[in-house]
């Protein structure tokens, strides 16, 4: 379908996703994902956020090809997302991961290895290397009844990875772990991605997608408002920003005057600005809200 | 505003219908397959079926009402092995009936029990026992009802075991075991005997089938010892005697003795008249034999024995019995000496 | 550049990793206890009931007869409630834990995962019957030598040795042969078509109380399939068409026939199970089998999420 050519470095590619469920009673569609479309290059980290029910989840369900779009194609790396195939390069964590209780951790990473094709010494090896890297082989033989949110977190990144995949998906990575469980996830990231693994992750903890996303789309009500790489959507289009280095207090007052004396600048801030991508996102949702209202009346 | 909306929504929802109908087509194409591969199966199921009843590995459904009677009794009815289990619970169950003698309780449990395990000759045989013997005895000497009453019970009870070992019949039409419990019943000169129809039942029996070959010897000797009680087939008794003796292997007492009865009828048209050393070899054994006969046949008084008497005081003569053991003695006796 | 690695449809080393776990899943949940249950009802069984059968002429052939009837019921008890409450079980409880969006997010096809699941249960009531028929199979030999025996010593002194040969054959026929083990491989076969349609309701039901209500539903009219099926050759004979012989028609082309799966019966009353019927009875439950697994993969393989 794809020239292989053009699909060489994409690793993920949605297509005008299209996803909507009848409800139950009422004949009433409603459009989970609408008209969505986002490429993620090999190597890349992409973050998804929106609020919950905006069909972040349903957008990577498509991916993972556990609901087949309604319209519209995923593909991941060149191969369609509804085919088996697809997946063999995929690691997944979902949000609050539940594993077999009756398994322990190693139990359950051999298990998840086996059904990707890994057997014997090299499975035992990188049970062992995972245990080590997700910090649980103090509690290798305890059954996950027994395991904290954190640790079942930490359970499902090492299950995600088991098999070396290309490209890592992430459900809230990390959603209801503790500030240093959640410190090292991200770390672990950084590390993947150094390592030329592509990751898609989704969360509404948006100071963690700022610090390692190279790229972030928005999506709202099942469509995609918003995206690009981190610097251009954070940046404030009608500000500019100076960094000087070494600067005298006089050249620093040298600069104030000559803004002073222009009809339209003004200096808002002296020092760093900052902008976070928290409120990058809420002025968006307020603006959608607003928009819709308007459509409305 | 419309046109925009109609734009933005058009193609995806056309696409979106077939989905929603998905659903339906997969559940009619699921009835589909089921319903072709139900045509495909119907005549190789048909002839497995037919096969398992043959070899009477599942049970036969003999009668809808049967059936219906034996599902409302009870739901584990569907779960064949449990049908044997219950049974010998109900079995246990009407045990205590026979203790309390609540015969009413007992007969309708026993008709439960053969539903459940119809093919079960333990059950034939214990029902139609309790309620030939049992039943109709207790009847017949409970006091405190009339005597009419308990002339009818009696009856009613016997009849009811042999209407019993019918169905059992019925149900398992192979089985000599159930059929051998008719001829039993008839022969059981305790209850309402009918010698006649028990010989044609030992007939019967003899000629089924499956009857290992001993059995059947014994059903024609045991055909000819209820002909033997009949008064009028003398004739019948002394040919099936004479018959049976032919064959080295039926040559037992009984056969022996009844041939010779048979052969002493003054009104039978005997075929060869066998000497008494022929048929019992000894004068001694001929004395044994034709000694215990006519004791037995005494104390029950059911049987014509010609010739025996006048054999058993030759004998006793030639023998030289002495005077107290002998049957007829030709002396007066104490009477501490009196034979019982 | 990465090219994802090709997937084979359907693997035997996948379907036995999922079936393994399942198997694991189900030990863990401790269900081998109603093997404990099964081994004291046997126990009481003789202790208690074995000894109440007296009088009569195929007396001591009972004590077998119940042996079996009793073992026969709880193994069919046993087989066909896990039959259905852990394939119901399973598939749902997988979704509500989302372990099955980890399994399906590796590479496993979707068939491979419903017969590993459907694999792993039979599993289980494989390796449960296979004790039963043991347990079953040490009492009947106990049994039936010690019956012999006491008919040897009653009648031992000047009886008939015809009579007594005809004794110990009724009661080796009732005791320790193939058949047993015969009836006891068409169980786990009736268990095995009962737990693939419980599969297959369990593939587009959504609730597991339904799983269970329907399966049991097709159960019960599995068991009076032969009936419906009679009544329509009865009635097709006298040229009759009826709505009952056409509801009767459609009952037996759509639900499976139990009582086909079923030698138990026979084989508690003595008879001989023919191989070339036992093959034939295989055949049946195997193309069951079949048909539902395929029909649940069909209903499955685009399930959502």
């Amino acid at each position: 379908m794809t020239d292989s050519g053009v699909t060489r470095d994409i690793a993920v590619e949605v297509r005008n996703l299209v996803k909507s469920y009848k409800s139950s009673f009422k004949r009433q569609t409603f459009q989970a994902v609408d008209n969505v479309s986002l490429q993620i290059e090999s190597g890349e980290v992409y973050g998804l956020i929106g609020p919950n029910g905006s069909g972040k989840s349903t957008t990577m369900k498509a991916v993972l090809g556990l609901i087949s779009p309604t319209a519209g194609s995923c593909r991941v790396f060149g191969a369609d997302s509804t085919r088996v195939d697809a997946r063999s390069e995929i690691g997944f964590l979902p949000e609050n991961p539940y594993f077999y209780k009756h398994q322990t951790s190693a139990e359950t990473l051999r298990f998840y290895g086996k059904l990707c094709g890994i057997r014997g010494k090299k499975l035992t090896n990188k049970v062992n290397e995972l245990l080590e890297l997700v910090s649980l082989e103090h509690a290798r033989d305890r059954r996950l009844g027994g395991y904290s949110k954190g640790m079942l977190q930490r359970v499902g990144l090492a299950q995600a990875l088991i098999q070396e995949p290309q490209l890592l998906i992430l459900d809230e990575p990390t959603a209801g772990v503790d500030p240093i469980g959640s410190r090292e996830i991200r770390d672990l990231i950084l590390k993947l991605k150094s390592q030329g693994v592509t990751i898609f992750l989704c969360s509404h903890l948006l100071e963690q997608v700022q610090e390692v996303c190279d790229r972030v789309g928005i999506i709202f009500e099942g469509k995609m408002v918003n995206e690009g790489t981190l610097e251009e959507l954070t940046e404030i289009r009608n500000q500019h920003e100076f960094i000087i280095k070494n600067a005298s207090p006089a050249l620093v007052q040298d600069i104030e005057d000559l803004i002073a004396n222009n009809q339209q600048a003004e200096v808002v801030r002296s020092g760093k600005p900052r902008s976070s991508l928290e409120k990058l996102f809420i002025d968006t949702a307020n603006e959608q809200k607003h928009n819709k209202k308007g459509n409305k009346s | 505003m419309w046109l925009f909306i109609r734009h933005f929504h058009g193609l995806p929802s056309a696409k979106k219908n077939s989905n929603m109908k998905k659903p339906w087509i997969n559940s009619i194409i699921i009835l589909c397959v089921l319903l072709i591969t139900g045509y495909a199966r119907l005549s190789f199921e048909q002839k497995l079926n037919e096969e398992m009843l043959e070899l009477k590995l599942i049970p036969k459904s003999y009668d809808m009402d049967t059936r219906i009677a034996l599902k409302q009794k009870s739901f584990a009815a569907g779960i064949g092995s449990l049908r044997p289990t219950i049974a010998a619970f109900m079995n246990v169950s009407a045990s205590n009936d026979h203790s309390k003698q609540d015969w009413q309780s007992l007969e309708s449990k026993f008709n439960d029990i053969v539903l459940l395990d119809p093919h079960n000759p333990y059950y034939w045989e214990t029902g139609s026992w309790h309620l030939v013997s049992n039943a109709s005895a207790s009847s017949r000497d409970d006091e405190e009802l009339p005597e009419v009453t308990r002339r009818k019970l009696y009856r009613q009870y016997i009849n009811k075991g042999t209407e019993f070992i019918d169905r059992g019949i019925q149900m398992n039409p192979d089985s000599w075991q159930i059929a051998s419990l008719k001829a039993k019943r008839y022969a059981n000169k305790y209850r309402l005997p009918d010698f006649d129809k028990a010989a044609d039942e030992y007939l019967k029996l003899s000629k089924m089938p499956n009857v290992p070959s001993f059995r059947r010897d014994l059903f024609k000797r045991k055909a000819l010892y209820c002909l033997a009680k009949v008064p009028d087939k003398h004739q019948e008794a002394y040919d099936l005697a004479y018959k049976l003796y032919q064959d080295p292997n039926n040559r037992v007492p009984s056969l022996l003795n009844a041939l010779w009865i048979g052969q002493s009828h003054p009104l039978n048209k005997v075929k060869h008249r066998y000497s008494l050393l022929d048929i019992y070899k000894t004068q001694n054994r001929a004395y044994k034999w034709l000694r215990v006969k006519w004791i037995g046949s005494i104390r029950h008084k059911d049987e014509a024995m010609y010739g025996v008497e006048k054999t058993i005081r030759g004998l006793e003569q030639i023998l030289l019995i002495p005077q107290p053991n002998r049957v007829f003695p030709t002396q007066a006796l104490k009477p501490m000496f009196i034979p019982k | 550049m990465i090219i994802p690695r090709k997937t084979s449809f359907i693997s035997l080393p996948r379907i036995s990793v999922i079936a393994g776990h399942t198997f694991t899943q189900l030990v863990r949940m401790k269900v081998f206890y109603f093997l404990i249950i099964f081994a004291v009802l046997i126990w009481a069984l003789k202790q208690f009931v074995l000894g109440t059968f007296t009088g009569g002429d195929t007396a001591s052939e009972q004590q077998l007869r119940l042996l079996k009837s009793t073992s026969y019921f709880a193994m069919n008890l046993f087989s066909i409630v896990m039959a259905i409450s852990a394939t119901a079980l399973l598939i749902p409880k997988d979704i509500e834990d989302r372990t099955l969006y980890t399994i399906l997010c590796k590479p496993v096809p979707r068939l491979d995962y419903l017969i590993g699941k459907l694999l792993g249960v039979l599993l289980l009531i494989f390796v449960s019957l296979i004790f039963m028929d043991l347990l079953l199979s040490v009492m009947l030999h106990y049994n039936t030598q010690s019956l012999i025996a006491s008919e040897i010593s009653l009648m031992g002194a000047g009886g008939n040795s015809e009579v007594l040969q005809e004794r110990i054959t009724t009661l080796n026929a009732h005791g320790l042969t193939n058949n047993i083990h015969y009836a006891t491989l068409v169980i786990f076969f009736k268990a095995a078509v009962i737990a693939s349609v419980a599969l297959l309701i369990s593939t587009f039901s959504t609730s597991t109380i339904f799983t269970l209500i329907l399966t049991i539903i097709i159960l019960l009219i599995g068991m009076i399939q032969a009936d419906a099926r009679e009544l329509i050759l009865k009635a097709s004979e006298r040229g009759e068409t009826s709505i009952i012989s056409k509801l009767s028609m459609f009952i037996v082309l759509v639900f499976p026939d139990f009582q086909l799966i079923s030698v138990d019966d026979g084989v508690i009353d003595g008879k001989i199970v023919p191989k070339l019927t036992l093959l034939k009875i295989t055949i049946v439950s195997f193309f069951y089998v079949a048909l539902y697994t395929s029909l649940s993969w069909f209903t499955f393989r685009k399930k959502e999420f």
